[in-house]
C-alpha cells in the first residue's frame, strides 16, 4: 500500500469531525491544499456529504438556525392558499435590500394608484401571508412586482401556483382562511363579507380578478 | 388511505424522508397544521447542515445560506407535489447539484451583461423554487460518483467503507463478507480496492485538469 497523501488525511480528519459533532466547515480543510490535490479532497469531502444520513433532531439547535427559517417560510406557504409567495416573496424582497414599505410604495407608483397606497399594501401583505388567491392578481400586478425584485412575472405566477392551496378540497381550509387576522393596516384591503361588499374598484380588480 | 394521525417526536424520527413527507402531505390534508411543522422540523434540521456543507464547498460564504436554504425549499416542495424522482436523500442532493450550477451560470451571465437583462427566474441563488419543473434535474457531473457507479457492487461497497466511512481494512472485509456471503475480501484486497480508486480519481483530476 502506498503512503496516504495529504487528501486522504484531511478527510480523515474531515470525517471525524463530522462525527463528533464539530461545526465541519469543509473550506478550512481545502485552503490547506491546492491544486489537484485540492480538487481531489473537494470531491472525496462532497461524496461524504451526500451520502451522510438525515442528522436526528435537536430542538435547542434548530431554534434560530437557518433550518428554522425555511420551516418557517414553508409552513406559511403550505397553510396559504399562495402556493410558494409567502416564502419567496419576503425573500425576494430582502434579496433586492428593500423594506416591505419600499416594495409597496414602488408597486403602488408603477400600477398607478400612489393615492390607495394603503389598499395597495394590505393587498400585497396578504400576498406576502398567503392569503390572497394567486388566480385573481393581475398580470400588471406580478410583472410591475417581478420588476421590483428582480425576477419575471411569469416567475412570480408559476411560484403563486407551485402547492396546491391548503385544503382545497377541505372544510379545514375555509375555518383556517377565516382565521388568519391582517394587521390593523390591512383592513381596508379585506373583502367584506358577501352581501356587504363595496363594488369593487381598479385597485380591488387588480388583486382579486374582475369578481 | 388511513386516516391521519398525529405522531411523536420519537415516531417522526424512526420515519424514513420519503415518509416524513408522506406525513407533511397527510396532515395537510387533514388541516393539521402543527403536524405538518413537526415533521418539516425534522426533515429540515436533519439535513440542512450536510446541504450548506455542500453548498460551502462551492459557493462564497455569503450566499452559501441563500443557495442551500433555496435547494431544501425546492427539494421539499417538488418532492410534496409528487414531482421528485427517487428517493427524497438523493432527490435532494441532485437539487443540490443543480442550485451550485445554476449559481454560478448566474455568476457568469452576471459578467456579460446588463442588470435589466437578468430579470428571468433567476436570482442570485439559482431558480426559484416551483418555478422549474424539476423532473428534469439531472446529476451534475461528479467525478467521484461517475468513478464509484463504474465498480461493481462489492468493490463499490469497499471504496464506499473503506475511502468515505473510514472503516479499517479488517472492518471492511467483516461487513462486506455480512452484505456479500459468496465474496472474500481480505483486508489487503480491500487496501487494494481502495488504492486503486484513489489511483483512478487522481488520474481523471490529471487528465481533466490537463485538457
Amino acid at each position: 500500500m502506498t503512503t496516504p497523501n495529504t487528501a486522504d488525511r484531511l478527510l480523515a480528519e474531515y470525517v471525524s469531525e463530522c462525527r463528533g459533532g464539530g461545526a465541519a466547515d469543509p473550506t478550512r480543510y481545502l485552503a490547506q491544499l491546492h491544486g489537484a490535490e485540492r480538487a481531489e479532497l473537494e470531491l472525496l469531502i462532497d461524496h461524504f456529504l451526500m451520502r451522510q444520513p438525515r442528522r436526528s433532531f435537536d430542538a435547542a439547535a434548530f431554534r434560530g438556525s437557518p433550518a428554522e427559517s425555511l420551516v418557517e417560510s414553508l409552513d406559511a406557504s403550505l397553510r396559504g392558499q399562495a402556493g410558494l409567495w409567502p416564502a419567496l416573496l419576503p425573500r425576494l424582497r430582502h434579496d433586492a435590500q428593500l423594506k416591505r414599505s419600499d416594495v409597496v410604495e414602488q408597486l403602488a407608483e408603477a400600477l398607478g394608484a400612489t393615492e390607495q397606497s394603503e389598499k395597495v399594501a394590505g393587498y400585497y401583505h396578504q400576498m406576502e401571508q398567503g392569503l390572497l388567491p394567486p388566480a385573481g392578481v393581475s398580470d400588471k400586478v406580478l410583472d410591475a412586482l417581478a420588476r421590483i425584485v428582480n425576477v419575471s412575472g411569469a416567475a412570480l405566477r408559476r411560484a403563486g401556483a407551485a402547492i396546491t392551496p391548503a385544503g382545497a378540497s377541505s372544510p379545514e381550509h375555509a375555518v383556517f382562511a377565516r382565521a388568519v387576522p391582517a394587521p390593523e393596516q390591512d383592513r381596508a384591503a379585506e373583502p367584506t363579507s358577501p352581501g356587504t361588499e363595496p363594488a369593487r374598484d381598479d385597485v380591488d380588480r387588480l388583486f382579486l380578478g374582475e369578481g | 388511505m388511513p386516516p391521519f394521525r398525529h405522531l411523536s417526536d420519537l415516531e417522526l424520527q424512526g420515519l424514513s424522508d420519503d415518509a416524513l413527507i408522506d406525513q407533511v402531505r397527510r396532515a395537510r390534508d387533514s388541516g393539521e397544521f402543527d403536524a405538518v411543522k413537526l415533521a418539516l422540523r425534522v426533515l429540515a434540521f436533519g439535513h440542512m447542515d450536510n446541504v450548506e456543507r455542500r453548498v460551502r464547498l462551492k459557493v462564497p460564504s455569503d450566499r452559501v445560506e441563500l443557495v442551500a436554504s433555496n435547494a431544501m425549499m425546492s427539494a421539499i416542495t417538488s418532492a410534496f407535489n409528487g414531482q421528485s424522482v427517487g428517493e427524497f436523500h438523493s432527490w435532494l442532493h441532485t437539487i443540490v447539484d443543480r442550485r451550485i450550477a445554476d449559481y454560478h451560470r448566474r455568476g457568469r451571465l452576471d459578467q456579460v451583461e446588463l442588470p435589466e437583462e437578468h430579470t428571468g427566474d433567476d436570482t442570485v441563488w439559482g431558480q426559484l423554487p416551483g418555478v422549474e419543473d424539476e423532473t428534469g434535474a439531472i446529476e451534475v457531473g461528479n467525478i467521484v460518483e461517475e468513478l464509484v457507479a463504474e465498480l461493481s457492487p462489492v468493490h463499490r461497497e469497499v471504496v464506499e467503507l473503506a475511502v468515505f466511512e473510514q472503516l479499517s481494512a479488517a472492518e471492511v472485509s467483516l461487513e462486506v463478507a455480512a452484505k456479500f456471503p459468496a465474496e472474500k475480501i481480505s483486508a489487503d484486497n480491500v487496501y487494494k480496492i481502495a488504492q486503486r480508486f484513489r489511483d483512478s480519481l487522481r488520474l481523471r483530476l490529471e487528465s481533466d485538469d490537463g485538457s
